[in-house]
């Protein structure tokens, strides 16, 4: 676990970065660095490293405590988290393109990686994420297919019905490329 | 003092700082000097606050002993989070919480890498970016281990589809094989059976026939036994007639000799005939002479009247020999007649005992051909009961032989079988070392 050797303050309320209107504007950041977040079990931030934060432009302290999906862009589709929670619940690593919010609505595309961390009896004690610069190309090929899940899931009036369908689609889409999820995004990069 | 540490010492210094000041303060009221009182109360505050700062410092380097001693036992999860501080101790803690991150972050790369390549999955390599140095290197290093592991596993698999095929074919070859020996065995035994049974029909053909032959052999021979008889009769026909051919001619010669001679004694009758008519008329001349002549001539004419009369019987005795010299001649000319019918018939007998002669010698050559091809065909029926033999004992061998090629053709197949299996076996266990996929026994 964290040491942590104060409580922090307290999350900040969700609704306040939900509320944040993206502005366009993208961030990045150096190719040398990597992006550290880890949460408990419950996807509740424990650990987040200084170019998280500088990214974010949130202090530890907003940080700690906080749901991970405060950094949820609008943009991104539901069926890609809903397939990443599957696998990390399946106690397996999962990489996706993703493009995250920062406090300010500015936006910064990262090459995700999600591994469970397990516990000495192999229980899942919680998430870490490393996320890396992503290859321009391999962004540039996903927008598009984020858009149309984005656009079947926005299509529907039930929240529910949205992201089967656009579960679905996206299962679709690699059974006409003829590749596992994972070669499919290892192969965006190439 | 050696043992503690600088953060202790300065806390006890700055404990000593307080107690000096307290102590200055209080000897300052009771002085009265209100002042010097006031700037040792701020000094002790400022002294007790270096200590609570010192106590947070060494809170933070106790948080930092955590987080290195968890790492060092392999846990590195804890991470250094709301330290509260700035400056050094901050720059501190952000460095030690990057160093960890990294080395969490080549761990779990690599791990998943090779937890992938242990689950047989290739596609998966060590992101490499945002590592540098040794991470980047360690990192490059096992992701071209992945792709030569990727890169032989699938040489092999090839190999192993090679050598399934290879295999494959050469055990499809070998059934086939097996299936046309197999096949060839039990044509040739049945075909050792019907030489068999051939060879014995032929042995007990060849039996009859030499049994035949020996027949036909004695026959010829008595054949030729007896036209050497009938040889020896004609000649000895011939001889005889060739004999009576050649008395008969005699004899027709010793006629026509007798003929002759009746010829020339009716020659001499005739003259005798003659003399005694002559001897007849001299007679009468005499009697005449005589008469004439008286007495005188009568002695003479009784000589001559007896002269006349020897004549007269001369002349009769003359006539009696050409009566019987006819006879004779008529009698001669049968006997001619009878002598040169016997030449001819003897002739005829001769030419028809050369006749017989020579059909006996034709026989005789006949027979002798044909008890020279009895011979023959005995010589031929005995090579053929051997040759039927060897045939029947090569059938034998060619019995035994197919029996033997059944055996192996068998056991070939069952060898087949076996290689079928240990092979489908061997690429069984190829295939899961080549995937690194158990898979499941059907």
């Amino acid at each position: 676990m964290p040491a942590i050797l104060r409580k922090p303050s307290g999350p900040i309320k969700q609704k306040l970065l939900s509320r944040v209107a993206p502005t366009g504007v993208e961030r990045s950041f150096a190719e040398t660095d990597i992006i550290v977040s880890k949460t408990d079990a419950k996807g509740v931030m424990t650990y987040a490293n200084r170019v998280f934060l500088d990214m974010v432009g949130l202090s530890e302290r907003e940080v700690i405590g906080a749901p991970h999906s405060i950094l949820r862009h609008p943009d991104m589709p539901r069926a890609v988290f809903a397939l990443m929670w599957e696998r990390l619940n399946a106690g397996r690593e999962i990489f996706a393109y993703v493009v995250n919010l920062a406090a300010n609505g500015d936006h910064y595309w990262v090459h995700a990686h999600v591994t469970p961390t397990f516990g000495a009896n192999g229980q899942i004690l919680g998430f870490h994420s490393n996320r890396r610069v992503p290859d321009r190309a391999a962004v540039q090929k996903i927008e598009p297919i984020y858009r149309t899940l984005k656009g079947i899931e926005d299509g529907d009036a039930s929240r529910a019905e949205g992201l089967a369908r656009s579960c679905a689609h996206l299962k679709s889409i690699l059974a006409q490329a003829g590749m596992t999820y994972d070669q499919f995004v290892f192969s965006l990069a190439s | 003092m050696t043992n503690s540490s600088s953060l202790s010492q300065a806390k006890a210094l700055a404990w000593l700082s307080a107690g000096l000041t307290t102590a200055g303060a209080l000897f300052s009221i009771l002085s009265g000097e209100w002042l010097c009182a006031g700037l040792f109360a701020g000094a002790g505050i400022a002294a007790i606050l270096t200590v609570v700062r010192l106590g947070h410092c060494h809170s933070t380097i106790k948080a930092i002993r955590a987080v290195l001693a968890a790492a060092a036992s392999g846990d590195l999860e804890p991470r250094l989070v709301l330290i509260g501080e700035g400056g050094e101790i901050g720059a501190l803690t952000d460095d030690l919480n990057r160093a960890l991150d990294l080395v969490d972050a080549f761990v779990r790369e690599a791990t998943a890498t090779l937890a992938c390549v242990r689950d047989g999955e290739f596609h998966r390599r060590i992101v490499r970016r945002g590592l540098g140095g040794t991470f980047a290197r360690g990192a490059q290093t096992m992701n071209e281990a992945v792709a030569v592991i990727h890169d032989r596993l699938n040489s092999f698999s090839q190999m192993i589809g090679a050598f399934e095929r290879t295999v494959g074919a050469i055990s499809g070859v070998l059934s086939r094989e097996v299936d046309v020996l197999d096949g060839a065995a039990k044509a040739m035994k049945s075909a050792v059976a019907d030489t068999r049974h051939r060879s014995g029909a032929i042995t007990h053909q060849a039996g009859q026939t030499s049994a035949s032959v020996a027949t036909v052999s004695s026959a010829s021979e008595e054949l030729t036994a007896s036209a050497s008889e009938i040889a020896a009769q004609t000649r000895r026909a011939l001889d005889v007639s060739r004999s009576a051919q050649s008395q008969s001619a005699l004899a027709g010669e010793a006629m026509t000799t007798l003929a002759a001679s009746i010829d020339e004694i009716g020659a001499m009758v005739d003259l005798i005939a003659s003399i005694s008519g002559q001897t007849r008329t001299l007679a009468l001349n005499a009697n005449i002479e005589a008469v004439r002549a008286g007495e005188h001539g009568r002695g003479f004419g009784v000589v001559a009247t007896e002269v006349k009369m020897l004549a007269a019987q001369t002349a009769e005795a003359t006539e009696k020999i050409r009566t019987q010299i006819a006879d004779i001649q008529a009698k001669s000319d049968r006997g001619l007649n009878s002598i040169e019918e016997m030449g001819r018939t003897t002739s005829e007998v001769v030419e028809i005992a050369t006749a017989i002669s020579a059909s006996t010698e034709q026989q005789t050559l006949a027979t002798q051909e044909i008890a020279r091809t009895m011979q023959s065909v005995t010589d031929a029926t005995v090579a053929v009961s051997s040759d039927a033999a060897a045939v029947t004992d090569v059938a034998n061998d060619s019995g035994r032989t197919a029996d033997n090629v059944a055996k192996m053709s068998a056991s070939l197949a069952e060898e087949v079988g076996r290689l079928n299996g240990s092979v489908a076996d061997f690429l069984l266990m190829a295939r899961e070392v080549a995937t690194g996929r158990t898979t499941q026994a059907a």
